[in-house]
C-alpha cells in the first residue's frame, strides 16, 4: 500500500515538475502582444466613448469629455514613443507606437476644441507638445508624422508664428516624397498639396512679393515631380496641382495651359469632366469668355450627364441662360438636375433655388414663392432651404401685401422652430437659429428676439458670434425692452466670457453708461 | 416500430432521461468535459497574457490569421476558434466523456447502482474503439457542415434567402449524420462492439427508427438555437456592449451544449437499451422498461 502511494506522489510530482516548466518557459516571451492586446483595448474604449458622443452630442457633456481625454492621457502615460523603430521591430511594438500617436493627435484636438480663452494658452502648449511628440517620436510613420507636421504648421499659423509654420511645411516636402511607394502609383494628397498652401500662406497673409518667389518655387517642384513621376498617378496629380496652383496664382493663361497638358496627358473618363469645369470658370468668370465657357459646359453636361460635375456645369448654364433672360430654358435645365440629383441634397437645392430665383426675376410671384415654399419643406437644414422662408417675406413685401407677409413670417417662425427642433446639435440648428432671430426682430416681436439671443449664445457658448448674440440681446433689452437690469445681467456675461472679445470693450462701456 | 411506437418511445426515453437528471445520474463526465471546453474557452479568451501570448497566440494566428490577434477581433474570431478547439476536445475527451454517461445511464436503467469511477474506468477500457467511432462522426459532421459554403458560398451575397435555406438543410442533414451514429457508443460500451459493428449497429438501428432517432438528436439542439443566434450577432454584441461579452455568450452556450449533450445521450441510451433488449446487450438485464405501446 506504502509503496502505491509512493508510486502515486511521485508520479504527481514529476507531472507537477514539467508542467511548471512547460509554464515557466511558455511565460517568457510574448510581452509585446500583451502590450499591443492592453493598448488596443484601451483605445477600443475610449473609441466607443467617442462614437457614443458622435452619434448622441447629448451625452457629450464636459464630465464625458474630461473621461474621454483621461482615457487618452492615459494611454500616452502607458504606452510612451518608441526608443526606435525598424525593419526588426516586432509589429506589435509599431501597432502600440501607432496606439499611442493616434491617442496624442486625439488628445490634440479635444484640447483645441475644448480650450477656453482662460485654458487657451495652456492647451496650446499642451496640443503642441502632443503634436511634436508624435512628429519627431513616430516619424517611422508617415501618416502620422504628416498629420502632426500638418497640424503644427497649422497651429503655428495660427498663433502669428508664420515663418515657423512655412519652416514645418517645407521640413515635410524634405522628408517625404509625394508617392506613398516607389512606383508612384499612391499619391500621397497631403504632400502633393503642401507647395500650393505654403505659397497661399503668403498670398493670404498680403506678403505678394514672398508670394510670387514661393510661387515660383511651387511651379518647379510641381514640374519636378510631374516629371519624376511621369506616366504615373502621383505625376498625374502633380500635374493637375500645378494647374490648381496657377489658378490660384491668377495666373489664368498658364493655368489654361497646363490643364489642356494635363488633359492630353492623363485626361480619360473618371478626370475629365473636372478640368472641363476649371476650364469653363476660368473662361467665364476669369477670362470673361462665355462663349468658350458655355461649350465647356456643355461638353461635359451632353458627354457625362450623370456626374455631379455635369449638375454644375447644367446649373451655370442655367445661370447664363438667366443672365440672357432664357428663363424657360434655364428653368428646363434647372428641372432636369432635380430629376437626376433628387437625392443630392445639395445640387437639388441649389437647382430648385435657381428655378425659384428665374420666377422671381420674371415677376411670376405665385410660381416663386410655391418653389421657396417646396425648397423650405424638402431641403429645410440646406443653405438655401433655411433662406427660404425670408425670400418669401420679402417677396410680399416686395408686393406690398403686409398682412400675406405677417403670415409668412408666422410660418417662417413655425419652419425654423421644426428645424431646431428636429436637427438640434447639427450646424443646422444655428442656422435656424440665427435666421429665427432675423424673423423675430423682423416680427419686432422683441422679448422672444432677446430671448433667442441669449438663448443661442448659452447654448453655442464657443461660437464666434455668441458674444455678438449677447451685445444684440442687450441692446434689445435697453432700446425696445427698457429693462436694463437684463441688459446689464447679458453684458457682464460678455465681460466675463469673452474677455478677449471685441465685444467685452464695448460691453464693459455699455455697463458704465447704464450705470450713470 | 411504427410511427406511433416511435413517438411513444421518443417521450418514454425522455421522461426516464428526465427522472435520470433528477438524480444527477451520468452528470459528471459531461460536467468535465463541460469543464474543459470552458478551460479551453478561457485559455481562448485570455490568449495575450502570459503565458498563453507565447503558447496560445501562434496556434491562434496559424489556424485564423493575424486579425485574430488584435482586440477587438480576437472576440469576434473566438467562436471560430474556440469551435477549432472544441473539435480535438470533443474527439479526445468527449467520446470517452460520453461513453462514461451512456455506461452511469445504462446502470441506472437497468436498476444498477454504477459508480462515476466505474463509469470512467470502463470508458477508458474502451477508450480506443471510442475515440475512432468518434474521429469517424466527426469527420463526417465537418465535411457535411462544409457543404454550403464550399458549393453554394457565393450565394450569400447574390442569394442570401436561398443560401440561408441551403444552410438550413445542411444543418438538418448534420442532425441526420449526428443521428446515425449516435448508437456507436451505446453499442461500443454496452454491446461490446468493435468500431465497426457498432457503427454498423448504429445505422441500422436509426434506419430502423427513423423518428425516434432524428427527434433525440434534433430536439435538444433547439436549446443550441438562442447563443447561436447571439454569436451570429457578435458585432452588434461587441459595438453596443463590449466585445468580452461574446465570451460570456459561449459560456452560456458550453452550458446549453451539455444540457443537449445530456438530453442526447440519456435518451439515446434508453432507447438503445429498448431496442436491442432482444440482442442480448449487456446492461438491459435488470430492468429493460418499455414504453406504453398500446398498438401492441
Amino acid at each position: 500500500m506504502r509503496s502505491y502511494r509512493y508510486r502515486a506522489t511521485r508520479r504527481v510530482a514529476v507531472l507537477a515538475l514539467i508542467g511548471a516548466l512547460v509554464v515557466g518557459l511558455a511565460g517568457c516571451g510574448g510581452e509585446e502582444l500583451t502590450q499591443r492586446y492592453r493598448a488596443e483595448r484601451m483605445a477600443w474604449q475610449v473609441r466607443t466613448l467617442e462614437r457614443a458622443m458622435a452619434e448622441n452630442p447629448d451625452i457629450a457633456t464636459d464630465e464625458t469629455v474630461a473621461k474621454v481625454m483621461d482615457a487618452h492621457r492615459e494611454i500616452i502615460e502607458r504606452f510612451p514613443p518608441p526608443t526606435s523603430i525598424d525593419d526588426t521591430t516586432p509589429p506589435e511594438v509599431v501597432d502600440v507606437a501607432r496606439i499611442s500617436a493616434a491617442s496624442r493627435l486625439a488628445l490634440a484636438t479635444l484640447l483645441m476644441n475644448r480650450a477656453t480663452p482662460e485654458t487657451a494658452d495652456e492647451s496650446l502648449r499642451e496640443t503642441m507638445g502632443l503634436l511634436e511628440s508624435v512628429r519627431d517620436g513616430y516619424s517611422f510613420d508617415r501618416t502620422l508624422s504628416i498629420d502632426a507636421g500638418t497640424r503644427l504648421a497649422g497651429l503655428r499659423e495660427m498663433t502669428g508664428d508664420f515663418s515657423g509654420a512655412i519652416d514645418e511645411l517645407g521640413d515635410l516636402l524634405d522628408r517625404w516624397p509625394p508617392a506613398i511607394d516607389e512606383e508612384g502609383d499612391a499619391p500621397d494628397m497631403r504632400i502633393l498639396r503642401l507647395p500650393l498652401r505654403r505659397a497661399t500662406s503668403y498670398a493670404v497673409r498680403g506678403m505678394p512679393d514672398q508670394a510670387e518667389r514661393v510661387f515660383r518655387e511651387v511651379h518647379a517642384t510641381y514640374e519636378s515631380w510631374a516629371s519624376t513621376w511621369a506616366g504615373t498617378p502621383t505625376g498625374e496629380a502633380a500635374l493637375r496641382m500645378n494647374a490648381d496652383a496657377y489658378t490660384a496664382q491668377g495666373r489664368w493663361v498658364e493655368a489654361i495651359a497646363v490643364y489642356e497638358e494635363f488633359e492630353a496627358t492623363y485626361g480619360d473618363d473618371a478626370n475629365r469632366p473636372s478640368t472641363w469645369l476649371a476650364l469653363a470658370e476660368i473662361y467665364g468668370t476669369r477670362l470673361q469668355d462665355e462663349r468658350t465657357s458655355r461649350e465647356y459646359y456643355e461638353r461635359i453636361s451632353e458627354s457625362y450627364p450623370e456626374t455631379k460635375s455635369a449638375a454644375t456645369a447644367d446649373v451655370a448654364l442655367a445661370l447664363l441662360d438667366i443672365g440672357d433672360g432664357r428663363h424657360e430654358k434655364a428653368r428646363e435645365r434647372l428641372t432636369s438636375v432635380i430629376e437626376r440629383f433628387g437625392d443630392e441634397e445639395s445640387i437639388a437645392a441649389t437647382a430648385k433655388q435657381h428655378r425659384a430665383a428665374s420666377y422671381e426675376i420674371e415677376g411670376r410671384w405665385d410660381s416663386a414663392i410655391a418653389e421657396y415654399s417646396a425648397l423650405a419643406a424638402e431641403f429645410p437644414t440646406t443653405m438655401y432651404g433655411l433662406a427660404a422662408p425670408l425670400r418669401i417675406v420679402n417677396i410680399y413685401d416686395g408686393m406690398g401685401e403686409t398682412a400675406a407677409g405677417a403670415t409668412a413670417l408666422d410660418e417662417a417662425v413655425m419652419s425654423y422652430e421644426r428645424v431646431i427642433r428636429d436637427f438640434g446639435g447639427t450646424p443646422a440648428e444655428m442656422a435656424a437659429r440665427n435666421y429665427m432671430i432675423q424673423t423675430r426682430v423682423r416680427q419686432e416681436a422683441w422679448s422672444d428676439a432677446a430671448s433667442l439671443l441669449s438663448e443661442t449664445a448659452s447654448r453655442f457658448p464657443e461660437a464666434q458670434a455668441a458674444a455678438g448674440m449677447l451685445m444684440q440681446a442687450a441692446d434689445i433689452y435697453v432700446e425696445e425692452l427698457s429693462r436694463p437690469d437684463l441688459a446689464r445681467e447679458l453684458l457682464q456675461a460678455v465681460v466675463e466670457r469673452y474677455p478677449e472679445h471685441d465685444a467685452a470693450e464695448r460691453a464693459a462701456g455699455m455697463l458704465e453708461s447704464l450705470d450713470e | 416500430m411504427d410511427l406511433v411506437q416511435q413517438f411513444n418511445a421518443l417521450i418514454w426515453s425522455w421522461s426516464e432521461t428526465l427522472s435520470a437528471l433528477r438524480r444527477r445520474v451520468g452528470l459528471q463526465p459531461l460536467l468535465i468535459y463541460a469543464a474543459a471546453q470552458l478551460a479551453a474557452l478561457a485559455i481562448l479568451a485570455f490568449f495575450a497574457y502570459p503565458p498563453f501570448a507565447s503558447t496560445v497566440a501562434p496556434l491562434i494566428r496559424w489556424r485564423l490569421g493575424e486579425a485574430a490577434l488584435h482586440y477587438p477581433t480576437c472576440f469576434l474570431a473566438l467562436r471560430a476558434s474556440f469551435g477549432q478547439a472544441d473539435v480535438v476536445l470533443s474527439v479526445l475527451l468527449g467520446g470517452v466523456a460520453s461513453a462514461a454517461a451512456v455506461w452511469l445511464f445504462s446502470s441506472y436503467y437497468t436498476g444498477g447502482d454504477g459508480r462515476v469511477r466505474d463509469g470512467w474506468r470502463e470508458a477508458f477500457g474502451r477508450y480506443a474503439p471510442v475515440l475512432l467511432a468518434a474521429v469517424v462522426a466527426m469527420v463526417l459532421v465537418q465535411l457535411v457542415s462544409r457543404v454550403p459554403t464550399t458549393f453554394w458560398g457565393h450565394w450569400a451575397d447574390e442569394r442570401p434567402m436561398r443560401f440561408r435555406l441551403v444552410r438550413m438543410a445542411a444543418i438538418a442533414v448534420v442532425l441526420a449524420v449526428q443521428g446515425l451514429f449516435v448508437y456507436a457508443i451505446p453499442y461500443i460500451m454496452l454491446g461490446g462492439r468493435r468500431v465497426g459493428g457498432a457503427i454498423g449497429g448504429s445505422i441500422a438501428l436509426a434506419f430502423k427508427n427513423p423518428v425516434t432517432t432524428y427527434l433525440i438528436v434534433a430536439v435538444p439542439t433547439v436549446l443550441e438555437l438562442l447563443p447561436a443566434w447571439l454569436t451570429r450577432n457578435g458585432a452588434t454584441i461587441a459595438t453596443r456592449f463590449a466585445p468580452e461579452g461574446l465570451a460570456v455568450v459561449l459560456v452560456v452556450w458550453v452550458i446549453v451544449i451539455l444540457y443537449t449533450s445530456y438530453f442526447t445521450l440519456g435518451a439515446a441510451t434508453r432507447f438503445f437499451l429498448y431496442a436491442t433488449q432482444n440482442e442480448g446487450v449487456a446492461g438491459t438485464a435488470k430492468r429493460p422498461g418499455r414504453p406504453e405501446t398500446g398498438g401492441e
